[in-house]
């Protein structure tokens, strides 16, 4: 923990803008590491904050290339997701609907206790598949929805399975048992090496800011400790990435006046198509689809200026 | 995303024996945007990666191609053992397929725009050759970078007398720049031509450049990266490949023309085709650029509507250049005779199964003969290599073993030697040393021995050490004669030695000051002596 906190602060002072850190509190016993940046209070003051969410395996770290530009005319909130970075981690129960029930409800304790009466809530990832089951409990609180090469649209296919040949599905199955993250634990003292051989592209997406691996050091310190968003992250999970509970189901039950914006890589697997169906099923509301040409699934970081140039126009749309 | 208006590059990643993908690809490519291909600044590859970019730059014949690979996918397939067998032989295969398909200048069109990946055997260096001279040093440089260590053999072949692997293990998908290349690679992933595995799984390796997703799919694919599939599974991959391609060319707008399908045409009329098109190219490529340009001029982002991709794709599903689709599936034929048939019968697997252990050994020891044979021309040079590879590693092995020894014995004086809180040797010490014989036991054998001071100073870290010690300010001589051998008037009498002392700590935590007591210097800060025959 002491280490994460240290390259934290290192990601963290190499910002521009002027940053406060704390945990906030979300539930008697847990808080969320919560990064705040505003450069500019007075402007700040009448607009809707800006809230982002991580993904998986990820933390407030990797909003480095963001922060800077999003925080220009408007305060940013990041934090990190409970059981991940370094908010607290407690044991999540082993029901999908719970522990999205449990991620809603911190974020909403979290939005409380900073007293923000609305924001935009901008999800990458798993953050976007959460950002999205928090705008259908919470509507009143969003102002505007912006999801990031969101996680968990679309259903599994029936056929998924049976065009398998029967060994991979055997191994799909034993893979599955584990936590995907359990082998960095593992290989101890050369974790971070294991991430840097294996994500050198993590590197090189933020090398415009860090010209060592510090980033890679980061996620590693990010996910060496107690599993428990991992785990969480698995409960929700079916067979390798499908969604338990797919969002295209049920993103009919976000309330209609809130607006929502797909950002997707070009690159990037995760399929786009699922915000064109969005798009279909919200036929009453406001949806936009954007693709960013030359990102893969990290578009945050992989074309740092167009996206936070996209959310800068996202934003500036809705006051 | 594609500086299209300044260059770009395109890159095949190394993938074995899916490097059929790259062959649906490239001829999709050829097909609907061949100023893509030729205008490219450079075409990078990989292992299969790189030949597929020698076919699509040099202008051979993509279908030929595509029924060479099958037959020594079939060639591969046709044991029991797969590409294991010791009858099959990758790199004589690859070998003659493109002395025969490849035209004789090739270097000359290849030559500064293909741009092959190479591991460098003796460092693990990444190495780009882009420079030929001859068709030969194409095919041997295509050789080397698809040289899977112990897979194909094990001796790597060499090219310009310096030893290379495969390139994959390196740099699999090498680029100049990412922004301003194309990478294509049969791995779905972040790649910008790959196939989309359309699972939500995010979690993904980069395997020396390449992204791959980490799903079933992918699994199944790296399982027949080195074991191919059957020709049918092949076939599929190339349609992939075409389908793959096709989608990235009309999700950037690099599509101009659509050519409707036409019937089976000969080489001939393609060649024709191609003349054309070198016409028109220019005016194409000026119209891309426009059209880029008006791209980037409205925004940054494309906010593309593509409502039914569904359709888009089926329409296309069939759409393999006939030429190509002809000679796949013609080459995926399998023999319809007498003797398969009787050879695909029960009984006859049967028993060929139950014969493998006997057949295999002669069949193993035949195979070997005929290597031999053909390696003979080679033998002097690779035994040349294996030689100096050999004593590399010995003198590497040697050095290593010295430097160990000089650091033990060194080491074990420190030991021994028994100083006291002063740094000056008390003189009763050196005269029990002196008298009685078991004390003497306990001073390292050889300690009296003049050679011990040299092997010690020879030490390269010698040097290091009398710079250490000089900044701590221990230099200093003690009297001769405590080494003396027992009862003998020994050459050290009455000669100087000069102790060096030093701490092994590379931080200590300050100067240590005359007279302290060493022996609290511990924990792995042993400090060390050195005897100097002054």
């Amino acid at each position: 923990m002491a280490q994460l906190r240290a390259v934290e602060e290192r990601i963290l002072s190499c910002l521009k803008v002027p940053v406060l850190s704390r945990f906030v509190p979300c539930s008697i016993r847990e808080c969320l590491w919560t990064v705040t940046a505003c450069a500019d209070k007075k402007a700040a003051f009448h607009r809707t904050p800006l809230v982002l969410i991580h993904g998986f395996a990820g933390g407030v770290g990797l909003w480095a290339l963001n922060l800077d530009a999003l925080a220009s005319r408007r305060t940013v909130h990041a934090f990190d997701l409970l059981g991940f970075g370094r908010s607290s981690r407690p044991h999540f129960v082993h029901d999908a609907c719970a522990v999205e029930h449990c991620f809603v409800e911190s974020i909403e304790a979290w939005r409380e206790a900073l007293g923000l009466p609305q924001m935009v809530l901008l999800g990458h990832s798993l953050g976007g598949f959460l950002a999205a089951s928090y705008a259908i409990e919470h509507p009143e609180r969003v102002k505007h929805l912006i999801l990031v090469d969101p996680w968990g649209f679309p259903e599994k296919p029936q056929n998924f399975e049976d065009r398998l040949p029967t060994w991979l599905r055997a191994a799909g199955l034993l893979v599955s048992q584990f936590n995907l993250l359990a082998g960095l634990r593992m290989a101890g003292p050369w974790g971070p090496g294991l991430v840097q051989k294996f994500r050198p592209d993590f590197t090189t997406k933020f090398s415009s800011m860090f010209q060592d691996d510090t980033i890679s050091e980061y996620i590693y310190h990010c996910n060496a400790q107690a599993p428990s968003g991992e785990i969480a992250f698995k409960t929700m999970t079916d067979s390798l990435g499908w969604a338990k509970r797919p969002m295209l189901q049920r993103v009919g039950l976000i309330a209609p006046r809130v607006s929502i914006s797909f950002i997707y890589g070009a690159k990037s697997w995760i399929d786009c198509s699922s915000g064109y169906w969005t798009k279909a099923l919200r036929s009453s509301s406001c949806v936009q689809v954007f693709i960013i040409q030359g990102a893969g699934h990290h578009v945050y970081a992989d074309q740092y200026k167009a996206f936070n140039h996209c959310v800068q126009k996202i934003c500036d749309s809705q006051d | 995303m594609f500086a299209l208006d300044s260059e770009w590059n395109l890159s095949f990643a190394g993938c074995g024996f899916l490097g059929i993908y790259h062959m649906g690809v490239a001829s999709c490519l050829k097909e609907n945007a061949p100023w893509l291909v030729r205008n490219a600044r450079k075409v990078y590859g990989a292992s299969a990666g790189a030949l597929t970019a020698a076919s699509l730059v040099s202008g051979v014949c993509l279908g030929q191609s595509c029924a060479d690979f099958i037959e020594i996918t079939k060639e591969a397939r046709r044991q029991r053992l797969g590409p294991l067998h010791p009858s099959f032989n990758l790199v004589k295969c690859l070998r003659q397929a493109m002395w025969r398909i490849m035209p004789n200048d090739i270097w000359v069109h290849v030559s500064e725009k293909l741009c092959v990946s190479l591991t460098r055997v003796s460092d693990g260096e990444n190495v780009l050759i882009s420079d030929f001279s001859s068709k030969e040093e194409v095919i041997q440089a295509l050789i080397c970078s698809a040289f899977v260590p112990v897979y194909c053999g094990v001796i790597p072949p060499s090219f310009r007398g310096v030893r290379y692997v495969d390139g994959g293990i390196s740099d699999n998908l090498p680029s100049y720049d990412l922004k301003t290349t194309i990478t294509v690679s049969p791995f779905s992933g972040e790649s910008d031509i790959c196939p989309r595995d359309n699972s939500s799984n995010f979690h993904e390796l980069r395997f020396t450049n390449t992204s791959i997703q980490f799903n079933t799919g992918n699994l199944y694919r790296l399982s027949r990266a080195l074991f191919p599939p059957e020709p049918k599974v092949l076939i599929e991959m190339c349609k992939e490949g075409y389908r793959d391609a096709l989608r990235f060319l009309k999700a950037n707008n690099l599509l101009f023309h659509s050519r409707p399908s036409l019937g089976p045409h000969s080489a001939a009329v393609d060649e024709e085709e191609e003349v054309i098109e070198m016409d028109v190219d220019q005016h194409e490529i000026e119209e891309a650029r426009l059209l880029v340009g008006r791209m980037h001029q409205t925004s940054n982002m494309l906010l593309v509507r593509r409502p039914a991709t569904r359709d888009l794709e089926s329409v296309n599903l069939e759409t393999l250049p006939p030429q190509l689709h002809r000679a796949l599936t013609e080459a995926s034929k399998e023999r319809n005779d007498l003797l398969s048939y009787v050879s695909n019968t029960l009984p006859v697997r049967v028993a060929s199964l139950l014969m493998s252990p006997y057949i295999l050994p002669i069949e193993s020891a035949i195979s070997f003969t005929f290597r031999l044979l053909e390696w003979l021309p080679d033998v002097p040079e690779d035994f040349r290599w294996m030689g100096e590879q050999t004593h590399r590693v010995l003198r590497h092995v040697y050095l290593r073993a010295i430097g160990r020894i000089g650091h033990r014995l060194s080491a074990r004086v420190s030991c021994n030697l028994e100083l006291r809180k002063c740094l000056t040797m008390p003189t009763s010490v050196a005269q029990s040393c002196d008298t009685s014989a078991a004390d003497h036991h306990a001073l390292p054998l050889g300690v009296s021995d003049s050679k011990l001071t040299c092997s010690s100073v020879s030490d390269p870290s010698f040097e290091k050490w009398v710079e250490e010690s000089t900044k701590f300010g221990f230099e200093m001589n003690i009297q001769a004669g405590l080494f003396q051998p027992p009862g003998a008037a020994g050459p050290f009498q009455g000669r100087k030695f000069s102790l060096t002392c030093s701490a092994r700590d590379e931080n200590p935590s300050g100067p240590l000051a005359l007279g302290t007591d060493l022996h609290h210097i511990d924990n792995g800060c042993m400090p060390r002596f050195f005897l100097e025959d002054d």
